[in-house]
């Protein structure tokens, strides 16, 4: 709803007014995309709310100057994972070090030389990537280009609020509600769009109420505006997430997970290596099964526990092989919940396909081979678990306090 | 830091679960309320693995982004799994209940 409001609140045209000042052209797009939704995402805690974000509203952005939607979607999706990984107020984070037995700025500080090992080859693959591959001719982008407009960049502020607040240690819900709060003030007082562009009530017939500014009169009866299309788009999403994690209640009541850890332990996770490996190639198959990355994450923690455990691998070591696979599988997969939250910005009511066309909407397996952080973060921690990279067992470190911040 | 055989004495019991309840973590062995399918415990993994072979078939296969049809593949997954329980199939409905109310779909849901 957010994102939505300060996207009819001109903010994108204010992002291709400030693309072209700032001169980042077509081919430099998706690896500043990436940089940005990483901060964002590192800044608010929320990878699925920085993918929303930056879909809404940088993605058109990017795709009305000419880079290619696929490569940009993946970036987005790629920062996403560097923020869910990274931040100390993710989930995925406080998960991960609550179970293993670490604390979270112990955990942080721990995880930040794997996270830049992926993210620095992943910006150069973008920056490549991006002069490599064309963008789509979109009917109307010169004139849709033309509408840039500075006022809209007022938006920055709003954003900017979120992340004040989020990284003042608000809760999430509460940093989006006063960010919702400011975008609304601002798009009323400046003119950016009008009331019934955030809410509007449409009637097939004029009556008492129709002189209000949210009240229309239309040719079908129904509810509109962005704060409408901003919560709807994502009603099938909810409704699997419920289903995902019943399903892996399931799993778990009737002795799945049981069995898989059972196997894990006796015949596969033999070595500190192998264990390592078990850990790592583990967690991603479960996040490919259970894609909703918070649920997937607390269902593998306790076998990531107990097979580490056996062989005395470092709490931090377990939390960051936790965190990092999880992370990034969340956004990878056609079906993962991070990949869907950004796809049904662009087929939701109003969405990015019905205002701008078919070019703007990206079909889900076709990023799969892109999200480059999310890949090379897998792989680091493959090789790491084979050469014993930052390996760290119980006795090296001692974890403090144990916060549930 | 070396590779050995063995990376150090394992834990006689492999050691107490994390706590983690405020998530939600390690309720499984709590009230330990158990389904039992017809085919073992691995059979408890068809409705997830249902949902995995139709997420391929659709988006992978036949490239359909399309989230309504990924809740089709889940409620059907979850729904074969229910013919796979022996005896009271109460059980099996009250874990569906069981997994939506947990602390961690809402917070997927929020953030």
């Amino acid at each position: 709803m957010f994102a939505q409001t300060l996207q009819v609140g001109g903010f994108v045209e204010g992002l291709i007014f400030a693309a072209d000042a700032l001169n980042v052209g077509a081919a430099t797009f998706p690896a500043a995309a990436f940089v940005l939704c990483g901060l964002l995402a590192t800044g608010i805690g929320t990878g699925y709310g920085a993918t929303v974000a930056f879909v809404t509203l940088f993605f058109p952005a990017g795709v009305l100057i000419g880079a290619n939607p696929v490569l940009l979607f993946a970036a987005i999706l790629s920062g996403a994972v560097f923020g869910d990984n990274l931040a100390p107020v993710s989930d995925t984070t406080i998960v991960s070090a609550v179970t293993q037995d670490a604390d979270i700025g112990g955990v942080v500080a721990s995880r930040f030389k794997y996270a830049i090992v992926a993210a620095v080859p992943a910006f150069a693959a973008y920056l490549i990537a991006g002069s490599v591959m064309s963008g789509v001719e979109l009917e109307g982008a010169v004139a849709l280009r033309e509408s840039a407009n500075a006022l809209g960049l007022v938006h920055l502020l709003s954003m900017g609020i979120v992340i004040v607040t989020a990284v003042a240690g608000r809760h999430i819900v509460e940093a989006i509600s006063w960010g919702l709060l400011v975008a609304v003030g601002f798009n009323l007082l400046f003119g950016l769009s009008s009331a019934s562009d955030i809410v509007v009530f449409t009637v097939t017939e004029a009556g008492a109420l129709s002189g209000l500014p949210v009240v229309e009169v239309g040719e079908t009866a129904g509810v509109g505006g962005s704060l409408y299309a901003g919560a709807v788009g994502f009603f099938p999403l909810i409704v699997l997430t419920l289903l995902i994690v019943a399903m892996a209640q399931i799993m778990i009541r009737g002795g799945g997970f049981e069995a898989i850890q059972t196997f894990l332990l006796d015949r596969v996770a033999t070595t500190v290596r192998r264990a390592e490996l078990t850990m790592v190639l583990g967690t991603a198959t479960i996040n490919g099964m259970i894609t909703i990355n918070t649920a997937a994450e607390i269902a593998i923690a306790p076998y990531v526990a107990r097979i580490g455990e056996k062989f005395n691998i470092n709490g931090y070591r377990r939390a960051n092989i936790l965190d990092a696979n999880t992370s990034a599988l969340g956004y990878i997969f056609p079906w993962a919940g991070g990949v869907l939250v950004g796809y049904q910005v662009m087929v939701g009511p109003n969405g990015l396909g019905a205002q701008y066309g078919s070019e703007m909407v990206v079909n889900p397996i076709e990023v799969v081979p892109y999200v480059f952080h999310g890949w090379f973060l897998v792989a680091i921690f493959v090789l790491a678990a084979i050469t014993g990279f930052g390996r760290e067992y119980i006795p090296d470190r001692v974890s403090e306090e144990v916060s549930r911040a | 830091m070396t590779d050995t055989a063995d990376g150090g004495p394992p834990a006689t019991d492999g050691g107490e679960p994390p706590d983690g309840s405020e998530f939600g973590v390690g309720e499984q062995d709590s009230d330990g309320q158990r389904i039992e399918f017809r085919g073992g415990k691995w059979a408890s993994t068809v409705p997830l693995a249902f949902f995995i072979g139709w997420a391929i078939l659709q988006s992978g296969v036949l490239g359909i982004g399309d989230t309504n049809g990924l809740v089709v593949g889940a409620l059907i997954g979850t729904t074969l799994g229910m013919f796979l329980v022996r005896g009271d199939w109460k059980a099996y409905a009250d874990t569906i209940f069981e997994g939506m109310t947990q602390r961690v779909a809402a917070t997927a849901i929020v953030a």
